[in-house]
């Protein structure tokens, strides 16, 4: 194993130590055929170095096939190239294999921490992204605090940097923390607090607005992280349980709450500077034409974060009088606590500026301008006082907002819809504490916007919430007094809501969601024969629409069927809360139910809601037992009788509403009073022509009331006993035999649910029995001049014999032999008789089996 | 095991059966009576109350009634003002609870009948009414679909209620419709109140905590729920004839084709099951349905052991309480012996509640407790019954110092009874060890005769 490089100096020296000799004897001799060739060819072999040190089979390199390690330490290379160049191949390894930097990402962490405060540009501005792109989103959800932990004293060192560009290079790198970690940013929250108020002091960024933007909005992100008291009350509402286990151990670690004690005096420091920060801008609002949209963004940056600000210490306030919160601070012990905390001093730089005006306005301007005064406007609501600072200042504010939401409503729209949904949600706080003519200034402009704006925007949401809060703060009570003014509008935002429902369509759930929601809890809790309850059951008349509308005999169905799951279900509450159902909405529920589309599951919660609605006395009979058999009577069981290209069913959905129907009538009383009611309705249906299916629902009705059909009036029987004999031979013909095998098992089962019935009412009547034999009978003479005799007559024979089969009728069967008699005579005549040229021989000896089969069963 | 027994009402006038829970022997009928749901009680195993709403549509007027155990007839008649549905009473039987139709709730001291107190409690009508472990929280449910927790401290303390906003502890508003049934769990202030809806949701509340932990949704309407003693499970007769049982101390299993958290079901009713009371130990449960059937479930084996009959219509009401001890098969029901021992009913419950400053001259109230005497033992009864009964008792001639005397003398006779059984276990003792002295003298003295 020799290496090339000394063999190569060797053969040089090879001539320096031999002489060469030329020696020139006669001609060359070619070269004998018989010798071997003797040169030596080599080639140089690589054995890379076997160290276990530098083991590189089956690590992960880079592209320049670097590992981590040798790329971790050139990171710290005097040359900056080559860090950055180191930076990049890392970057190149994680990519490639992500495992690796779950398996390092603590050591690679704590190397690279060391380039945040780099003294070069690139090298930072490429960490950033390395950080940004790759180590961070990668495996966020494992242990964070060493990462983090490692990160932050770097970045503080970075933020405290005697350069510019570094510090604003920490401050980026401790968003980018705050933005993958947020939920440890609370412990570093004094400190990042404390050098975002450093920064801010010196004010030296009036030049630069790009980077006073990029670290307003770190700022804000790390102001929104922080506890606010107001919105975690906002949040407990609506969150389900986990879904653990009941009586289980609470977890107790990561409860401890940080106290809003530890960065209170930080965000009260910083307040000042911020509100400083933006009185620098003003001499441009008074100077330059044209407000340039970079210094507009950090104005509005800057507003945010002193709205956050004060939410905190108004909420931190609130907690700390805890008993204080409803009642104002006026003349409490808490309003030193709170003047202390917040002095009205800080902020009456901004209260003396607004509202900002420019010289020119252009619509542009105009709009920008005009959501920093909404800004400024949603700070001065933040305080729990505002109502008792001086009126002038207060008319300001009345006056920007009642402006504003008059001049969305032109036509031009100064003012985006967007720019003003915030202040919708200040509406009902305004509403509650201001009286006068203030009061109903608002509230008419507040109604002006919610008539006008469009359904599906987020200017709709806001203000239904602000309604829901309006119609009952605190969702106590729902009673005002008369001459209140709030209730003449209550009425008006209350009669719009189920048209707006229906405009809605299905297009923003989201909204119809929030719409018949508040309509339930209007339905709720609306004192009965208050004002609002009565004029909740006048809104049934367009509600009514959202199901289903009736134009002419031509229905039109409404968003409901439509709408999610959800959704139906909240209309359908809403349902049970009208103190009386017209018929008219009636009508159309039952439309709807009716309409192929709707899913069953929905067709039987109506029923049981309308069920408990009639039990509560919301419906009257008539109405409720109209809507049951219309439901019985329309219900389409589509495609006729069986379905199976859609794997659902109609008929077993059918099956189960005729079940419902029965049960929830045979609940109005008492069986005998309710028969007497539906008798001739019942029969009625029977005899009309409808499809089998319902026929047999309304026989199944009857027998539930009736099941010897022993309170059946003479009349009921005779016109019964016509059409029971064609509905059987109808579901003889029809029922099971499109199967190939007719005779399987769920054909012989559906069979038996249609004919069943009938049987039953034969039991119970015997006169039933012998009438529908005579029609039978009669069918049979008569049948010779039908069209197809054979079969009407083979179909009555199987009837009947499907009579004797059953082993109840077969005893009552004996107590009309004359009627059989009569029947087996006509068969025997129409065979024997002349009517040959109408029958094929076929047909005769399909009859003449017939035939015989009935009589050796009669004769049994 | 003490026996227990069932009793059951329905809406139609087939009055009160009742059934011994083990033997299955039908005691005596109590008639004329239709109540409503919730609407039927046994106060303290005293005697039983039942309201009445005979025309659910245009009800101006209801009734409170009550029976004594022994005697079929009502005894006692009480008119309240307006229609009373659910009733509930504590577990002394000091108050009775009802639940207005305008969604006022009335309480009565049962003692002196006085309606000590009346608020409005709902928008709409009274569902259901319970008492909680401890008898300091009502809670009710309401035909709006809401919750309340009322805490009886802040209702009689009118200080404290002049600072509150709201007299409820508690108003949960989740259910979008009626509420059919609420109960509540073991734990005080610290249980579990578990809640049942039209909207086929049930749903478990923290009542520390005054949140939503749980929502069941069910395929049916639940109009009645049980909890499990455990409050491993409870069960929730639905509309649909079946009894499911939903887990309460399980995790979330997604796997089930019941939905989230339920477990299964007891199926046997044909019709809807609008009842359901279980056993003391929890074992037996026992549901009504509306075919008029009262079946009797093991929960372990999840069989039927036993139906009762009770009338044609339905039952709406089903109770399980210890057996009263006046309580007479139906065969010696109305023997002379029997009427002896009757003892009178408290007076009917008054209509209004009176003037407020009727206890004023109370003056002194005795803070501490005597810590021997438990807590438990103690019942509740206003100033006003206490001072009444201290008065018959001097006077030695009413209902309620008879019945105190008869407490006495019977507590008398206990102690004799063990008096005379320790006595003769002692003389059995003492006969014994004689008898054993002799036969050990005259063993020993035997060897020794023979010796000599």
């Amino acid at each position: 194993m020799v290496k090339p490089k000394p063999q190569s100096k060797k053969s040089k020296r090879g001539g320096v130590d031999f002489k060469k000799y030329k020696r020139k004897i006669g001609r060359k001799l070619p070269p004998p055929k018989n010798s071997t060739n003797t040169e030596i060819k080599y080639k140089a072999i690589v054995l890379p170095e076997q160290s276990i040190a530098s083991e590189r089979a089956g690590l992960a390199t880079s592209k320049k096939g670097l590992t981590l390690k040798e790329l971790l330490q050139q990171t710290s290379h005097h040359n900056a190239k080559s860090r950055k160049v180191a930076l990049h191949g890392i970057k190149d390894i994680f990519l490639n294999n992500p495992d690796e930097l779950k398996l390092h990402k603590l050591a690679v962490v704590e190397k690279l921490r060391e380039r945040i405060g780099d003294d070069d540009e690139l090298v930072r501005e490429t960490l950033y992204q390395l950080f940004k792109s790759v180590i961070f989103p990668g495996g966020t959800k494992d242990n964070q605090g060493p990462v983090v932990s490692l990160m932050m004293a770097y970045v503080f060192n970075a933020m405290a940097h005697l350069v510019l560009d570094v510090r604003l290079m920490g401050f980026k790198f401790s968003d980018l923390v705050v933005q993958f970690y947020p939920s440890s940013f609370p412990f570093y929250a004094e400190k990042v607090l404390q050098n975002y108020e450093n920064f801010l002091r010196k004010n030296q960024f009036l030049e630069d607005k790009s980077k006073l933007k990029s670290i307003l909005a770190g700022l804000i992100r790390c102001l929104s992280l922080l506890p606010c008291e107001v919105r975690e009350h906002a949040t407990a509402k609506n969150d389900i349980a986990a879904p653990g286990i009941l009586h289980a151990f609470e977890p107790e670690i990561a409860r401890e709450p940080i106290g809003l004690v530890d960065f209170i005096r930080q965000l009260k420091d910083l307040l000042p500077i911020l509100v400083a920060c933006f009185h620098d801008f003003m001499p441009l609002m008074n100077s330059t034409s044209q407000l340039d949209l970079q210094s507009c963004e950090c104005m509005q940056f800057l507003l945010q974060s002193i709205e956050i600000i004060v939410k905190i210490l108004v909420g931190g306030i609130c907690e700390s009088g805890s008993d204080t919160k409803i009642i104002p601070f006026c003349g409490k012990p808490g309003l030193t606590a709170f003047n202390k905390l917040l002095p009205p001093m800080i902020l009456k730089k901004l209260w003396d500026i607004y509202p900002l005006n420019l010289v020119h306005l252009t619509r542009k301007d105009y709009r920008r301008i005009s959501m920093l005064n909404t800004t400024i406007t949603q700070i001065f609501l933040q305080f729990k006082n505002w109502d008792q600072s001086p009126s002038v200042l207060l008319d300001k504010f009345l006056e920007f907002i009642e402006s504003s939401m008059a001049t969305e409503m032109q036509s031009d729209k100064m003012v985006h819809e967007k720019d003003l949904v915030p202040l919708i949600p200040c509406i009902p706080k305004l509403v509650m504490q201001i009286s006068g003519s203030w009061r109903s200034r608002i509230l008419q402009a507040f109604t002006e916007v919610f008539k006008n704006s469009s359904p599906e925007s987020s200017m709709k949401l806001a203000c239904i919430i602000a309604i829901e809060e309006m119609l009952a703060p605190g969702r106590s009570s729902l009673y005002l007094d008369e001459s209140d003014p709030l209730l003449s509008y209550q009425i008006s935002w209350i009669q719009d809501l189920p048209s707006l429902l229906i405009s809605l369509d299905d297009k923003s759930p989201a909204c119809s969601k929030a719409v018949l929601r508040l309509l339930l809890y209007i339905g709720q809790f609306a004192p009965l024969d208050s004002p609002i309850s009565r004029e909740f059951d006048t809104l049934q008349f367009r509600f009514k629409d959202f199901f289903c509308k009736l134009v002419e005999n031509d229905k039109c169905f409404g968003p409901f069927i439509r709408q999610a799951g959800d959704i139906k279900e909240l209309a359908i509450c809403c349902l049970y809360y009208f103190s009386y159902m017209d018929p008219l909405l009636l009508q159309s529920l039952v439309s709807c139910c009716l309409c192929n589309v709707l899913e069953p599951v929905f067709i039987f919660r109506i029923f049981e809601v309308l069920q408990s609605s009639f039990r509560a006395g919301h419906i009257l009979v008539a109405d409720y037992i109209s809507i049951h058999v219309t439901l019985l009577s329309r219900f389409q069981v589509y495609p006729d009788p069986v379905a199976k290209n859609d794997g659902k069913s109609h008929w077993k959905t059918f099956k189960n509403v005729t079940r419902i129907v029965c049960s929830s009538l045979s609940q109005i009383g008492d069986d005998n009073l309710v028969l007497q009611m539906l008798e001739n309705i019942i029969v009625d249906q029977i005899c009309s022509d409808i499809p089998v299916d319902n026929k047999c629902a309304f026989v199944r009705l009857l027998l539930t009331f009736d099941s010897k059909l022993s309170r059946l009036s003479d009349q009921s029987v005779v016109s019964m006993s016509h059409v029971l004999p064609q509905y059987m031979t109808c579901v003889l013909s029809n029922v099971g035999y499109d199967d190939e095998d007719s005779m399987s098992l769920t054909g012989v089962k559906r069979r038996q649910y249609y004919l069943l019935p009938c049987f039953y009412l034969i039991y119970g009547s015997k006169r039933l029995l012998s009438l529908a034999l005579n029609v039978m009978g009669s069918w049979i003479s008569e049948a010779s001049s039908s069209v197809d005799p054979s079969n009407t007559i083979c179909c009555i024979a199987s009837v009947l014999l499907l009579m004797y089969k059953d082993v109840k009728v077969r005893q009552i069967l004996p107590s009309c032999k004359i009627e059989m008699a009569t029947v087996l005579q006509n068969m025997l005549n129409l065979l024997t008789g002349g009517e040959g040229p109408n029958m094929s021989l076929e047909e005769r000896h399909d009859i003449e089996r017939a035939y015989n089969q009935l009589r050796s069963e009669v004769a049994v | 095991m003490e026996p227990e027994i069932i009793i059951a009402s329905s809406p139609t006038d087939a009055g009160v059966s009742c059934w011994d829970l083990r033997t299955g022997a039908e005691h005596l009928r109590y008639k004329s009576c239709a109540s409503p749901l919730h609407g039927l009680t046994s106060i303290a195993g005293r005697f039983l109350a039942s309201s009445q709403v005979r025309d659910a549509k245009s009800s101006t007027s209801g009734s409170i009634l009550y029976w004594s155990w022994n005697k079929s007839q009502v005894e006692v008649r009480s008119f309240p003002a307006e229609p009373i549905r659910p009733i509930a009473c504590n577990n002394q039987g000091t108050y009775i609870a009802g639940g207005g139709i305008s969604g006022d709730i009335y309480f009565w001291e049962v003692a002196t009948g006085k309606l000590l107190k009346k608020w409005h409690a709902h928008y709409r009508a009274v569902t259901c009414l319970a008492f909680n472990d401890d008898q300091s929280l009502l809670i009710s449910g309401a035909e709006d679909g809401c919750v309340r927790v009322w805490s009886l401290f802040l209702i009689f303390d009118a200080v404290r209620r002049e600072e509150t906003r709201n007299l409820f502890e508690y108003s949960f508003h989740e259910h979008s419709l009626r509420v059919t049934d609420v109960k509540t769990g073991y734990g005080g202030c610290n249980a579990i109140i578990v809640s049942a809806s039209e909207d086929r949701t049930c749903k478990v509340w923290s009542l520390s905590r005054g949140k939503l932990l749980r929502n069941v949704v069910f395929p049916a309407v639940i109009d009645a729920i049980s909890l499990d003693p455990g409050e491993h499970v409870f069960y929730a007769g639905g509309r649909d004839g079946k009894i499911h049982i939903a887990a309460l101390n399980a995790p979330m299993s997604q796997n089930s084709n019941n939905g989230p958290y339920v477990l299964g079901s007891l199926a046997e009713h044909s019709k809807a099951v609008t009842c359901l009371a279980s056993s003391a130990d929890g074992f037996l449960l026992v549901s009504g349905s509306e075919d008029g059937m009262i079946r009797v479930w093991d929960t372990r084996t999840r069989n039927i052991i036993r139906i009762f009959r009770h009338a044609k219509g339905p039952v709406n009401n089903v109770m399980v309480t210890k057996q009263p001890q006046l309580l007479n098969p139906r065969t010696s029901a109305s023997t002379a012996s029997s009427r002896k021992q009757a003892l009178t009913l408290p007076p009917s419950l008054e209509k209004f509640a009176n003037a407020p400053d009727e206890n004023t001259h109370v003056k002194v109230l005795i803070g501490g407790q005597d810590p021997s005497n438990g807590i438990t033992d103690s019942s509740y009864v206003s100033v006003q019954a206490m001072e009444a009964q201290i008065r018959e008792l001097q006077q030695k001639g009413s209902a309620a110092a008879a019945e105190v005397d008869v407490e006495r003398l019977k507590n008398d006779q206990l102690r004799s009874v063990q008096m005379i059984q320790h006595w003769k276990t002692m003389y059995d003792d003492l006969h014994q060890f004689c008898v054993d002295e002799l036969l050990e003298d005259v063993r020993t003295e035997r060897p020794t005769h023979q010796n000599l």
